[in-house]
């Protein structure tokens, strides 16, 4: 089965979880970052998805009209999904483990999250341009070297 | 009105354009994408290769794949699928992005029906020219693209009519000297690949310096041979070359059988028309073919030249696949290992040939490109499972820091036959309202058959390289960057589209110079060839 016919089945998934919904309505974005924490949390050796503006960065991206907008959908409709389902954003980091754990063993969970991360993990090695990877600190934890020259303009926009 | 007016900008454009230009013809090119010069390259991850910036939106401009899937045909969108077969769309084309190992044909690869006999199934046949033919052209690209290497004695070295390259071969990562010495000890040659990369300047063009960011991004320094550093730019130099960007070629219109001009819709929407005395057709593959069905008028009820119902016929990818291996310390020291930019300039050819009656194929070395986000994002998988927090922080470091992948691509001939072709239906329409091009991809079984043999091959010299984790990928699906075929020429016009000149057999003044004019695709990449050919027919234009 595709991704493409995943996310169709993303709004039948809501409306189940909806069921379960107990608890007090949370900014999707507010969801998302308390993922994304999870997903790159602060380490010794490296920076955590808040270090790099995780959230700052996937917020504006997916504003851009290169975007595909069934993607955020999908990354939003997840979101509410997962908290009303669990709470997450309250829950201890151990508990939001758990929660995770079982969450992707459905594979609209699994495919939310493996998006998810995809978006963080460009929010990790993109350039600072697009408002992740702040003062290039993933790179440079990384030990990564980046290509030169660097974009001066976002998504290669060219003058005509 | 222009002397000749070229629809695309890609390798089979910038010859054209080039040599007429330099004559003194006025030309002028129609190209759907947007122009991007040098300075507005740059090693952008998220615009180059995570987001379509380059190539339309699926949802705008699509193609639909038909597949054959447990026995019946099933025909996806693409912007369903999401597999894209765009290849960049900007002037210059997909030269702009690609990573240029180039390789000739072998004399054999225009005589394969004669040298290898009929195929089941298939419509192998001879070219109406021979590797004499081209062999002069594949010299001039050599000087005028800029193409880099040393000639390395194999069993089947093809004829040179040069000693050796013009540009000496870009500098080498230490892992060639493993290769060669890996490559030896089994018996094989590897041969020094030819690259269409400077290692040298050459007048306003600068030489490469090894940014680690190649295949897949535009070239910042001119150093990579696209059409349009190598080509257009030096040709819009002499004043008679016209580049019009962002506009999409809906039909050519005859009249009396032959093309007055080319209808053309504008990124605003507007359509406007270009009248010149010569057509020149080279929108890659399938999008040629897709506009000369397009192109239906009285006297063409089928499309434009395809009273004989052979264009879009004998559409040709790439067969083959991929073997991987992942190198460690414990194959040199890490800190050769992880050396960035450099290339590894190696290609198997000795089993291009695997007996008399099989043709095989080539097995090209690369590295995995450097792309951070592309390599990261694979390590949040483990054994099937999602991984994440500090063991996929982990991982990452150990990938990008003490790891490296070796692939080996593998090129055999995409073998034509009957559910291989380009068609248009009004069913399928972009945003223009334009049919769309429809791919039945089906793969002929010896596709496969000689890919195994060459990865079962290579497998064994990624071992004696060392290589761990060593996979191979051999697929009947088609690679969707190597398109050829689908308006074959030859000297019969009930069964080729084009004549020997690559000149439609039923319109005069219409040219194709992109891939679609091979009959049959050989065990190489195909843009020197183009590159090539589209010098060639240039001659002839200049005469007309």
């Amino acid at each position: 089965m595709t991704r493409r016919i995943f996310l169709g089945l993303s709004t039948m998934s809501v409306s189940s979880y909806a069921f379960f919904s107990f608890w007090k309505k949370v900014d999707e974005w507010e969801i998302i970052a308390s993922v994304q924490q999870h997903l790159l949390p602060q380490s010794k050796a490296f920076p955590s998805a808040d270090d790099v503006a995780a959230t700052r960065y996937l917020k504006f991206v997916s504003a851009d009209d290169s975007f595909d907008k069934e993607d955020l959908a999908f990354i939003l409709n997840g979101a509410r999904a997962l908290q009303e389902r669990s709470n997450f954003v309250d829950a201890s980091p151990l508990e939001k483990e758990q929660i995770l754990q079982t969450f992707t063993q459905t594979a609209f969970g699994e495919n939310w999250l493996s998006l998810l991360l995809n978006y963080t993990l460009e929010a990790l090695f993109s350039d600072p341009l697009y408002g992740g990877n702040r003062n290039t600190i993933g790179w440079q934890s990384f030990d990564h070297i980046p290509g030169y020259p660097r974009p001066q303009k976002r998504f290669g926009v060219v003058d005509v | 009105m222009f002397d000749v007016c070229i629809v695309g900008s890609g390798a089979g454009a910038g010859p054209v354009a080039y040599e007429l230009c330099k004559a003194g013809k006025r030309v002028v090119i129609l190209e759907k994408g947007d122009f991007y010069k040098e300075e507005d390259f740059s090693k952008d991850e998220i615009a180059f290769c995570r987001r379509s910036i380059v190539t339309p939106k699926l949802k705008d401009e699509y193609h639909v794949i038909e597949t054959l899937e447990e026995g019946k045909w099933e025909a996806i969108p693409t912007y369903k699928s999401g597999w894209d077969f765009w290849n960049g769309n900007i002037v210059g084309g997909s030269s702009n992005f690609m990573s240029g190992f180039f390789h000739r044909l072998h004399p054999k690869d225009f005589r394969l029906l004669s040298e290898f006999g009929a195929i089941e199934g298939a419509n192998v046949v001879d070219w109406p020219i021979g590797y004499e033919d081209l062999e002069p052209y594949y010299e001039k690209a050599e000087r005028i693209i800029g193409i880099s290497g040393e000639v390395t004695p194999y069993k089947f070295q093809e004829p040179r009519s040069t000693k050796n390259f013009p540009y000496a071969p870009t500098i080498e990562h230490p892992i060639s000297t493993l290769i060669d010495r890996s490559c030896q000890a089994l018996g094989v040659v590897a041969v020094k690949t030819p690259r269409a990369i400077l290692s040298v300047p050459k007048e306003d063009r600068n030489a490469c310096y090894y940014s680690n960011y190649c295949g897949s991004y535009g070239c910042s320094s001119g150093a990579k041979g696209s059409s349009r550093a190598a080509l257009l730019q030096p040709a819009l130099k002499t004043g008679n070359l016209t580049i019009i960007s962002q506009s999409f070629v809906k039909a050519l219109v005859e009249k009396e059988g032959r093309v007055v001009f080319a209808s053309y819709v504008e990124k605003s929407g507007v359509v406007k028309t270009v009248e010149a005395k010569q057509f020149v057709l080279a929108a890659q593959a399938v999008e040629s073919c897709r506009l000369l069905l397009n192109s239906k008028s009285k006297n063409f009820p089928q499309g434009l030249a395809n009273n004989s119902g052979q264009v879009g016929k004998n559409l040709l990818f790439s067969a083959g696949g991929l073997v991987t291996g992942v190198l460690d310390e414990g194959v040199m020291p890490l800190k050769d290992l992880m050396t960035p930019g450099l290339f590894v300039n190696r290609t198997i050819k000795d089993w291009y040939f695997i007996d008399e009656k099989t043709k095989g194929g080539i097995s090209e070395a690369l590295f995995e490109h450097a792309n951070p986000i592309v390599k990261a994002n694979k390590q949040k998988w483990q054994n099937g499972k999602l991984l994440w927090g500090e063991p996929l922080q982990k991982k990452i470091y150990e990938k990008l820091n003490h790891k490296k992948q070796l692939n080996f691509e593998i090129f055999n001939d995409w073998i034509p036959h009957d559910d291989c072709f380009v068609s248009v239906s009004p069913s399928y329409r972009d945003k223009h309202g334009v049919p769309v091009a429809k791919i039945r991809a089906g793969s002929h079984p010896q596709n496969e058959k000689v890919g195994e043999i060459l990865a079962d091959k290579t497998v064994e010299v990624l071992k004696k390289i060392g290589a761990k984790d060593i996979s191979t990928s051999v697929t009947p699906y088609p690679p969707q960057n190597l398109q050829a075929g689908g308006c074959r020429f030859g000297d019969d016009p009930k069964s080729s589209v084009l004549d020997a000149q690559c000149r439609a057999h039923e319109v005069p003044n219409l040219f194709v110079t992109d891939g679609s004019f091979m009959p049959t695709g050989g065990s190489v990449p195909y843009t020197w060839t183009i590159y090539a050919n589209a010098f060639r027919v240039a001659e002839v234009l200049k005469k007309v």
